[in-house]
């Protein structure tokens, strides 16, 4: 399998959109909670990452779950 | 590279009356100025043209025939005119705001320079200089929390929002578009076009780890070294990203000449003597930029016993696009309260998912 699709895969973010998706064509509300619920909580995140990585480049891939 | 820049309104009794130029001295003849006067009336439109006469090369902004005014750039022969419009469109909004008193005479010599830098702008500098203009920030903030508008409901909030004008929202849209920001597509039932918000900017603070992992090779005395690593450590203990901060580095940053400073000091400590040189290579303003950047604890400052002073970098900024993966719980609300249909948040969660999975190399 490509690395491209190994890596999303691992996606949580995919997923939840899947279920998300599948929530809406079955009328259903959904009761899942994602990984993010507010932008404050996201961006907390990604500077959680970009210190732990010091120097290293930060990537997308590093917000794959 | 734009040779000049001039601000200019049609008069019905004068004709053409030019309000300003930069440089003083640039020399335009009148009737290349009503040549392109007459070639906006004609299209009768807000935007600009490109038209080339004799052997000069303008590209010209208009901002439609309620203002009547024009932004006009004298460009290199050969230049390409389309790099410089959306720069164009945004100096006319900021000209028209500053009108009253003439407030925009001293805004020319700076507005002159951005037209002529923007083009080399890398695409962080792109997304600092996006970020800093009012509208474009607030639209991306409206987008934020609701994730999916139609372009009839951003345009009513716009009104609202800013009522001295709003400057080209089909540009700022094409603009937004162009960088990934946004997509917009007709859905179902919707009489105006969909915005959907694919991609956020991300920005804070981070500390400067290129400094931090050995900052006497950067340049730092050893004895420094200690007291610099330690204001690092302290200063991100207390760090909470804000939109105020944020706000305060972007309009810091968008001086080219802050920002080349800033990309130097992410790669060594600068002494004062290097003053006469980094002027001589594009930081003229270089000591106001310093204090600018020492005010804002972008960098500190420390000097030896022979009066010598090194300026390091306390914080770099970073700035990206990135999906807004917390917008899915704005989704699962408009689902669970039916406040939006079901094609639409189909199609939003389609879109994002092709933009995520695309952002992937």
């Amino acid at each position: 399998m490509a690395k491209k699709d190994k890596l999303l895969k691992k996606s949580r973010f995919l997923n939840s959109v899947n279920s998300l998706r599948e929530a809406i064509a079955s009328d259903k509300s959904g009761s899942e909670k994602f990984q993010y619920s507010t932008r404050e909580g996201y961006i907390g995140k990604i500077l959680e990452i970009i210190m732990e990585k010091k120097e290293k480049k930060f990537l997308k891939e590093d917000l794959i779950v | 590279m734009p040779v000049g820049l001039i601000f200019m309104r049609w008069n019905e009794v004068a004709g053409n009356e030019i309000l300003a130029k930069f440089p003083e001295d640039l020399d335009v003849p009148d009737r290349t100025l009503m040549q392109v006067f007459h070639t906006h009336e004609y299209t009768g439109e807000t935007g600009m043209i490109s038209l080339m006469v004799g052997t000069t090369n303008i590209a010209s902004y208009y901002t439609g025939p309620e203002s009547n005014y024009c932004v006009l750039i004298v460009l290199g022969l050969g230049e390409d005119p389309d790099v410089y419009e959306s720069s164009l469109a945004e100096v006319a909004q900021i000209l028209l705001q500053n009108l009253d008193n003439d407030k925009y005479l001293k805004l020319i010599p700076s507005l002159y320079h951005h037209i002529r830098d923007y083009p080399f702008f890398n695409s962080e500098q792109q997304l600092i200089y996006l970020y800093q203009n009012d509208v474009k920030r607030g639209i991306i903030t409206q987008l934020r929390d609701e994730g999916v508008v139609t372009k009839s409901q951003l345009i009513t909030w716009l009104r609202q929002t800013y009522p001295r004008g709003f400057g080209d929202i089909d540009l700022t849209l094409f603009e937004f578009i162009q960088k990934d920001f946004i997509q917009m597509h007709s859905v179902k039932d919707e009489r105006s076009m969909v915005i959907f918000f694919i991609n956020d900017i991300v920005m804070f603070r981070k500390p400067a780890f290129n400094i931090l992992k050995g900052p006497h090779g950067k340049g730092l005395p050893k004895n420094f070294e200690a007291t610099y690593m330690n204001s690092s450590n302290l200063f991100f203990q207390n760090y909470n990203p804000s939109e105020e901060d944020n706000l305060k580095i972007i309009n810091i940053l968008k001086n080219p000449q802050a920002y080349e400073l800033l990309n130097l000091l992410r790669d060594n400590v600068i002494k004062n003597n290097d003053f006469d040189r980094l002027k001589k290579t594009g930081i003229p303003d270089i000591e106001n930029v310093f204090e600018t950047l020492l005010e804002a604890q972008i960098i500190m400052k420390f000097q030896d016993i022979e009066g010598t002073t090194f300026y390091a970098l306390l914080t770099d900024f970073f700035i990206t696009n990135l999906t807004p993966e917390y917008i899915l719980s704005v989704l699962q609300k408009y689902n669970k309260n039916r406040t939006k249909s079901k094609d639409i948040l189909s199609k939003y969660l389609n879109l994002l998912e092709e933009a995520y999975i695309n952002s992937f190399p």
